[in-house]
This record gives structure tokens, sequence and C-alpha cells, in this order.
């Protein structure tokens, strides 16, 4: 869509641009490159038209450009120059539309901001208020305000001068994606640039200029940024040191990705390619001595003769580089010193030559490496330098290994601990696996004591979730941890790590805060000799991020079960109100309907069905009474305000009396049996009855009729009566045994259906400080009531008046 | 009750002897035949032995889900079941003409209120009423409704519908394309006095849907949201 055609720009004797011959195809990103004076900014004045060539031509789209900027714009070239021309002093959307304003946009400021807003949002700008005075925006926003009132009208080339030159890097990278996101929309771009890192993000060719010729024009994937750098300065590109570096290049990213294991080889493999020499080999200092790590090339027999060798002079050239730190060149074997006992296997290899090159690490020396030749002499300084980079890539190597296997050992550790915390989620309590994972954090740590101690606001002292110490002994942790947690929390609140050795205490510690649920928490462990690193301190952060997260599974476990307890209570409650709901409205229907049965129009009842209707609904009420009775009492116990009147009473006559409130179809069913010795009871005897009333008729009412209910009563030991009222009949199911008398939630549901007497006789009877149990039979159910003879009366006048 | 025509017969399915007395004398003496289970298992019985015109189903029983029970009658049965329950809440009426009741009654009911809905129910229920329509046959689609012979069916295969059911979809087919208010389907269908029953006519409308609607036709009934109803008219 662009090219030039021997294109030349003479300024007086100066000539600017010379013969350039280049193109840009539509869609494409060209990075224009070169240093200052080599032309860059004379070509694209040429190519917009703005000063004419002395010779050559523009064509864009088939059409010369003649010299004359606006020709060039109807052709559909936009720039943005460098100094990007905005008006300071006017908004956003001024700046957008500068020259452009139409009639509508014009009187419109709405419109005008509309109207700016679609352009930006169009390109994907993400600007403050289109109302904003450019003079307020940062220079990469100014930027984009250039870019975009550029891409106004759509153009087919926009030519960006050295966009980002003066920006940030965040603000730099902004402006690079919008560029990026410009062939998209239909905008071929021509970008001058002297960042030559930014072309080969952005561009799809780099055409070099140098001198106002074009000196190269190269695609990023085939080149290399070294190279266009070299090519815009003028050196000679040196092909061999452009390849030692792609090997570099490529090693970095294998070792990258590299087992540890394998990572000497590579590197080993990869110095063989550099030196263009097959015989290496890398020694890896372990204490005293130099082990063989790997080998490329190198006889069988020196390998074996090399597989340890000792630090210092005694280990030959490789103990000498190690133990000196500096390289030791052997530029002739047969009179190098150290040779002695290996020159004949070495003559026999063919080995003339070897230099040995240190490495160095965190704790000095950390291994050798050992080119040899094949020739007689030294190497070159380019050479041991190159080894030299390899070694320093050796021992990174190894010190990246030495982290990992740390590393390894701590994930190992922490492994446990989150093992250990998986299983708290299972039917162990928190408590028991919360000291497993402290005790394997005490192991992990080698320290003498850990403890986790939460503290909620408002509370003083941090309370102990649990600790593991190396004597078994105190389950407890020391006065000390306790301490150091409590000043951790007081200092740090909810987060960070504490590293102290308290005055008069040997003992060194170290305590992290976090948040937990309800409070904040802290981490300690206390070392009585011995002084935690880094590495510690890393260990308990993540642990402390276990017990985080597990403190927090603990709290949201119990929120979940007291919602569960909570949804099981509503749904006990809504079905309380069925059945009450049932038994209000049953009397109520019965009554309402036998009254308006009577007050019928339509049919005249005989006598004999209006007396039965009557005593219907005397019945129903009467039933309806009881009910209403029934549950005052129940609300009474339920409130804990039922009222006893006691008195000495004779529980043979109660039994009676209770005997013959039950309506039974047919005598005989209900049989009483009282001992001849029943002492008398301090006792209401009302409510007492009431007590039997309601077992005998829960006893015959849920029993197919001819049902035998045995009413025993004898005394018992402690001063107690004991009172058994049983039945031969069906039994009560099993979840009803278990829980008819049991919670207030439980005893309200379970009996449900059996009315409110057996929890008001639970509730009469614990008044009495007695109790009432319920157990299944092999025919039939038992009800226990034991009663305690005198209700808060000594024993002795019990005695007495007995 | 004119003589010669058999009784009228009501199962009552009810455990408190004293409402069972209460409702069998009031039917009795205006010359209903009744017969009375106090269980879940012995009212299935009944309804085969006697081919009661009607069921009153109490909802609390000792030994069986009274929801329960009154999807069994529906299985084997049209006959009309009008459910009683202490409980009146919207879901409980819901559940219950969900499970195939075509009517509700919440306990205390009174004498007039127990007779009305009887009433009512009956009249839905028996096959009586002829050449109301002038179309005594109504083709949508794939669907036949034969009005007179009370027969529905899809794609040549037989639709049962209850008595309620039919009452409805007679009404919408015998007013195709006309919009029909809640209140004058629940007129209709149910009678006076059930006008602000809206849940029935949505159940119902619900049931016949998943009745008589083909998958990926379009509605047969459509919904007129606040409003009513109104069959479509081709």
């Amino acid at each position: 869509m662009l090219r030039t055609t021997g294109l030349s720009v003479n300024f007086g004797p100066l000539r600017a641009l010379d013969h350039v011959d280049m193109c840009v195809r539509r869609g494409e990103i060209v990075a224009l490159a070169g240093e200052n004076g080599a032309g860059k900014s004379t070509l694209v004045r040429c190519i917009a038209g703005d000063i004419p060539p002395t010779s050559g031509q523009v064509v864009i789209n088939g059409q010369v450009v003649s010299p004359d900027p606006r020709a060039a714009a109807r052709l559909g070239v936009a720039v943005v120059w460098q100094d990007l021309a905005l008006c300071d002093n006017l908004d956003i959307a001024a700046n957008l539309l500068l020259g452009r304003e139409s009639r509508r946009t014009m009187f419109s400021a709405t419109r005008a901001h509309t109207h700016a807003t679609a352009l930006l949002d169009g390109l994907g700008i993400a600007l403050p208020d289109t109302a904003t005075t450019v003079r307020h925006l940062s220079g990469g926003q100014r930027q984009l305000v250039a870019v975009a009132r550029a891409m106004r009208d759509h153009p087919h080339l926009l030519i960006l001068d050295e966009p980002t030159a003066s920006l940030g890097v965040a603000e730099s990278v902004q402006v690079e994606e919008l560029t990026a996101t410009l062939p998209a929309q239909g905008t071929t771009v021509l970008l001058v640039s002297h960042d030559v890192e930014q072309m080969f993000r952005l561009a799809d060719r780099i055409v070099v200029l140098r001198h106002g010729q074009v000196v190269a024009d190269v695609e990023p994937e085939l080149s290399h940024p070294d190279e266009v750098a070299a090519l815009l300065s003028g050196q000679p590109v040196d092909v061999s040191a452009r390849r030692q570096l792609t090997r570099l290049h490529s090693l970095a990213d294998q070792l990258a990705s590299a087992e540890p294991s394998s990572s000497l080889s590579l590197i080993l493999s990869a110095l063989g390619g550099a030196l263009e020499n097959e015989h290496l080999c890398i020694h890896v200092r372990e204490g005293g001595v130099l082990r063989l790590a790997g080998t490329v090339g190198v006889p069988d027999r020196i390998v074996t003769a090399w597989q340890t060798v000792p630090a210092g002079v005694a280990g030959g050239q490789i103990g000498r580089a190690a133990a000196t730190g500096e390289e030791v060149v052997s530029a002739d074997i047969e009179s190098a010193a150290g040779w002695a006992r290996h020159r004949h296997e070495a003559r026999l290899a063919g080995i003339r030559s070897a230099w040995s090159v240190p490495f160095t690490g965190t704790s000095g020396v950390t291994g050798v490496i050992t080119v040899l030749g094949g020739d007689a002499g030294s190497p070159s300084r380019d050479e041991l330098n190159l080894v030299t980079v390899y070694a320093g890539y050796a021992a990174s190597a190894l010190e990246r290994d030495r982290l990992l296997g740390e590393l390894t050992a701590r994930n190992r550790v922490l492994e446990t601990i989150r093992e250990v915390l998986e299983t708290l989620a299972g039917p162990v309590p928190l408590t028991d696996g919360l000291d497993v994972a402290l005790r394997a954090l005490l192991i992990g740590l080698a320290a003498d004591e850990v403890g986790l101690l939460t503290r909620s606001p408002g509370q003083d002292g941090p309370s102990c979730r649990g600790s593991a110490n190396r004597g078994d002994a105190s389950l407890q942790p020391s006065f000390e941890l306790r301490s150091v947690a409590e000043t951790t929390l007081d200092e740090f609140g909810d987060l960070g790590v504490r590293r102290s050795r308290s005055p008069g205490d040997p003992a060194w510690s170290l305590a992290i805060a976090f948040p937990a649920p309800g409070g904040t928490a802290a981490l300690v462990a206390r070392w009585q000799d011995g002084n935690p690193g880094a590495d510690h301190t890393a260990l308990i952060e993540d642990a402390a991020n276990s017990l985080r997260l597990a403190l927090e599974r603990e709290a949201s476990d119990r929120i979940r079960r007291e919602a569960m307890a909570l949804r099981s209570s509503q749904e006990l409650q809504r079905k309380f109100l069925s059945w009450l709901s049932h038994e209000l409205r049953t009397p109520l229907t019965a009554i309402r309907g036998y009254a308006s049965s009577l007050l019928q129009t339509d049919v005249s009842w005989d006598g004999h069905s209006q007396k039965r209707f009557l005593g219907r609904i005397s019945e129903e009420s009467a039933r309806l009474g009881r009910l209403v009775d029934d549950l005052l009492d129940f609300s009474a116990i339920d409130a804990g305000i039922l009222r006893l009147h006691p008195d000495w009473c004779d529980l043979a006559l109660v039994l009676e009396a209770a005997k013959a409130c039950v309506p039974v179809q047919g005598s005989g069913e209900v049989e009483l049996r009282c001992a001849v010795d029943l002492p008398i009871v301090w006792a209401d005897h009302d409510r007492l009855e009431q007590v039997f009333v309601n077992l005998i008729d829960n006893a015959i009412r849920h029993n197919p009729p001819g049902t035998k209910v045995v009413v025993e009563a004898a005394a018992a030991p402690a001063s107690t009566v004991r009172v058994g009222v049983t039945d031969n009949g069906l039994g009560v199911p099993a979840d009803v045994v278990a829980g008819s008398f049991a919670t207030r939630v439980e005893r309200r549901s379970r009996t449900a259906g059996a009315g409110l007497g057996l929890s008001i006789a639970k509730g009469i009877v614990d008044a009495h400080g007695g109790r009432i149990d319920i157990e299944k039979l092999a025919a039939g159910t038992r009800c226990v009531v034991d009663l305690p003879v005198a209700l808060g009366a000594p024993a002795s006048e019990v005695a007495g008046d007995a | 009750m004119p003589d010669g025509e058999p009784l009228t017969c009501v199962l009552i399915v009810e455990d408190d002897p004293n409402i069972v007395d209460l409702i069998r004398s009031n039917l009795v003496v205006r010359g209903f035949d009744t017969v009375v289970s106090t269980d879940g298992t012995r009212a299935l019985q009944l309804l085969d032995t006697e081919e009661p015109d009607i069921v009153l189903l109490d909802l609390m029983l000792p030994d069986v889900d009274g929801f329960e029970l009154c999807r069994q009658i529906r299985e084997r049965s049209a006959v009309g079941v009008i459910v009683v329950s202490a409980r009146g809440g919207e879901r409980d009426k819901v559940s219950a003409l969900n499970v195939g009741a075509d009517d509700y009654m919440t306990k205390p009911f009174s004498i007039e209120e127990l007779l009305a809905r009887i009433a009512a129910t009956l009249r839905r229920t028996r096959v009586t009423e002829l050449g109301e329509t002038s179309a005594p046959v109504v083709l949508i689609g794939e669907l036949r409704i034969d009005l007179a012979a009370q027969q529905v069916t899809r794609r040549g295969e037989p639709v049962h519908l209850t008595p309620t059911e039919f009452a409805l979809l007679r009404e919408l087919a015998s007013n195709r394309g006309k919009s029909l208010t809640h209140a004058h389907l629940l007129r209709r269908v149910w009678g006076t006095g059930y006008e602000t029953e809206t849940e029935y006519v949505r159940v119902y409308v619900r049931r016949l849907r998943s009745k008589l609607e083909i998958d990926g036709e379009g509605p047969l009934i459509i919904t007129l949201p606040r409003v009513g109803y109104r069959m479509t008219a081709g």
C-alpha cells in the first residue's frame, strides 16, 4: 500500500535520504529503525507530503503523493508527530474533534462528548471523562488522545513518530497495546522508533535506516534484537558471537524447565557446543572432595580416576582450582604439575592440554569445570571467559537444586500438616488433629515447643488451642510461650511475624499473628538453643496459613451445624403447630357443626337427635377445655412457672383417683397394685393425679382395645417411691422411647402425636424433684416415675411422720 | 332427592367419631347415603365396593398421610374429592389440589358450607349437562375434544380427565379464542362463591396442560397474567 522508489532528499550538500526503496503492505506494522540522523524523520515527512523529494517518489495505493500534506491526508495518511499538537487548554472531546467540528457537534456539547466517547470506545481506549482538559492528562493519556484523533477518519496508513519516546514503562505498554490493535481496525502502521525491544514486540517487519540508506529489512522472528542493534550502529555482526548468545538463551530456557538432576549435563553439552570441544567434565564440591558430576567425551580411565578428587594440591589441577578459586591451565600435560599419575591415560586418549575453571556459589567454590584439549597450548581469553559464563550457569543450577531440595523437605513437613488438617474435616474432633499438626510442625521446625493461641476481642489473655513440646510431661504451653504470643498479638494484631529473644531467657522464639474466626491467633515456636532462620520463618508462615484455614473450617462447620439444628427445630415446631391446629379445630368443628345443624331451617330434628347434638356440643367443649388446660400447663412448664401446692398425700389415693378419671371401655383393664408400706409423700395431689391420668390414658389410647395396664407403687431406696405404669400393648417406637421426655424441642415433637400428656407429666414430676423414664418391653411399654418422699423436707422428719 | 333415583353416596374418611356423626346426621337427613372409614386402607376398599359419588377426606388420619391417600384415590377413580383439613394455608391447599382434590375445606366449617361444597362438586363431577354448546366436537391440532361424549383424544390416544378437569376444558374449548377471567372460570366450573379461589384454576390449568399439550407445539391454553386464560383458536 506504500512504496517508495529511489527516494532521495538533499538538504544543500547533505544527503538525508539516498535512494530509499521500501514498501509497507496492507495490515502490517512496520517499524522504521535508525539512529539519530539516519533519515527516519525525513522519510516520514516525505511520505506525509511535508517535504518534496529531490528525486524518486512515494506511492500510496497506486497514487503518487504530491508534496502537500493535504494530498497525503486525502490518500489516507495520518501522522502522530512526536509533539502531538494537542491543545492543552481544551478538553479531550474538543481535541478529538479539532478541525472536524461538524455543525451538529459544534453547537451541542453533549453531541460532541457522545461522539468523542464513541470514538474512544471504538478504539478500546479507557480515559477519564471526555470533559477533562488535556493539560491534566498524563503523557501516556495525551499520546492516546493523539492516536485517537489520528484514527478519527480511519486512515489507511498511520505513522507514529516515536510514540513512547517520552513515556514511562506502564504508559508505553498502554500505547503499545493500542498500536497492536490498529491493523484490526483496518489501519496499517508505520512505527518510527529507536527502541529495538519495542520493535520486536510490535512489528511484523523492521526496516533499518543508516546514513539515509535502507541497510536491512528483517523479520523479528528470524532475527535477534542484538542483530538489529548492530545494524543500527553499523557494527559488523559477529555471527559466532550471535550463535553463542542464542545458545546461552536456549540453555537458560532449558534449565528453567529441566529436572534438577539433568541441569549439569545440559550445561556441559551446551558448553561443548560453544567451545567446539568434545572433552569436558564437571566436578561438584562436597565438603573436602570434588565429585565428578558430569562428563562429555572424557576417556574412561580418567573418568575412573577423577570420580572423587580431593580439594587442594593433592587433587591435581582440579583440586588446585577448587582450593584457590582461580583458573588452572595446563598448557601441556607432558610438563604440567599434577599430571604424573594420569599422564599415561591422557596420552592414550590423545589429550595434550587441560584447563580447569572453578565456579562459586553462596558458600565459596562449589565446583570446577575442566576442559581437555587435543593440542598443547593455552586457551584464548575468550574461551576462558566462555567457560566462566557457563560455570556461572552451573553455580546457579547447583544453588537452585539445593534450594529445591530444601523446599522439598519443607513441603514434606507442610504436606504432613496439611494431611493432618484434612483429617480434621472428618469425625476426629479438631483438638486431636490440631495436636498432631502441631507435633508435625514441632518436628519440622526442630523446635522445642510450639503452640497455637487465639484471642477474641475483649478477652484478656489468649487461650491455648493446642501445643506440642519435646518433653511430653507438660501438655500446657510454657509461660514464656504464652507471653510471646500475647506480645505478638498486642504488637501486630492479626498480621505480623516476630523473632525475638527475651532478656534473661536464652531461648529464641518465632511467632506469627494471623486472623482467626472471631479474633486473632498466634502460632509460636521456641528453641532452647539454636536460632530460627529464614527457612523457619517461611515454614511457620505456611503452617500458620494452613492452621488459619483449619480454624476457619472449624468455625464454618459449627455455623453449619447450628443452622441445621435451627432448621430441624423449625421443622419440629411446624409439625407441632400443625398437630395443635388439628387438635384445636376438630372439637371446634364439632361444636360449630352441631350448633349450626340445630339452626338449619330446611330440616327439623327429632328430640332424640337434638339431645344427642347438645350432648356432643357439651362433650366437645369439655375436650377443648382440657386441651386449653393442657396447653396452659405446657406453657407454664415450658416457661418454668409451674406452681405446686404440696401437702402430705397418700399415693394410693392419688392412683385410685387417676384410674377413675380415665374413661375405659369395660372395667378391669387398669389394675392397681400398691404396696402396703407405701409411704405418704409431700406432693401436689392434683398435679400427681394429672401425671398418672396422662400416663394411664396414654397407655390405653395408643394401644388396641383389651390392653391391660398395670400400675404398681412401692417404696424404693434413698427415700423415694417408685410407680410403674406398664402396658402389654404394641409398645412405643424406639425413637419415641429415646426422645419422649428429652429436650424441649424433641419433647414437643415426639409426643405431639400423643398429645401434650407426656410432656406435662415430665414437667410435673421434674417440679417435684423426681424423674420419669420410658422403656420399651418385649411386649408393651413401661413408664417409671420416681418421686422423693419429701420435696425439700429433711429425711428424718419424713421418717418421724411415717 | 327425588324418589326412584339411586341415592347419592358420600364416603366420609374421618377418624373423629363426633365429626363423623355430625356429617352423617346432616347428610342422611337430607337424603344422602353415607359410608364411613376411619382409616386409609378401608377407605380405598369402600371406594371399590361402594362406588361413592363423592369423598370427604380428612387430611389428618392416624395411619396414612392424607395427601398420599388423596393421590391414591385419584389414581383409581375420577370421583369428586373434597379435602377437609385443619390447616388453612395456601401451601396445603395447592398441595391437595395438586394430588387431585376437587375442593378444599378448612376446619371449622359450617353445615351450610359443607352442603354447598358437596352440591357444587357433585354438579361438576356428574355427567349430566349436555347440549350446551353448538359444536359438540372440538378439534385443535391433534387434539380431539368430544364435548357430548366427554372424551378427549390426543394423537388418537384417549386422555383420561377427571370431571373437574373436563369441566374446565369444556369451558375453555366452548369459548375458543376468547379470554376468560379467573372469576368467570371459577364460577362456571366450581360454582358461585368460588370466584376468589384463583389457585384452583391455576392448579387445574397446569394439570390440563401437562395432560394435553404436546412438546414442540404451541401452547393450547394461553395464560393472561393476572387476568385469566384463553384457549388457542387454532
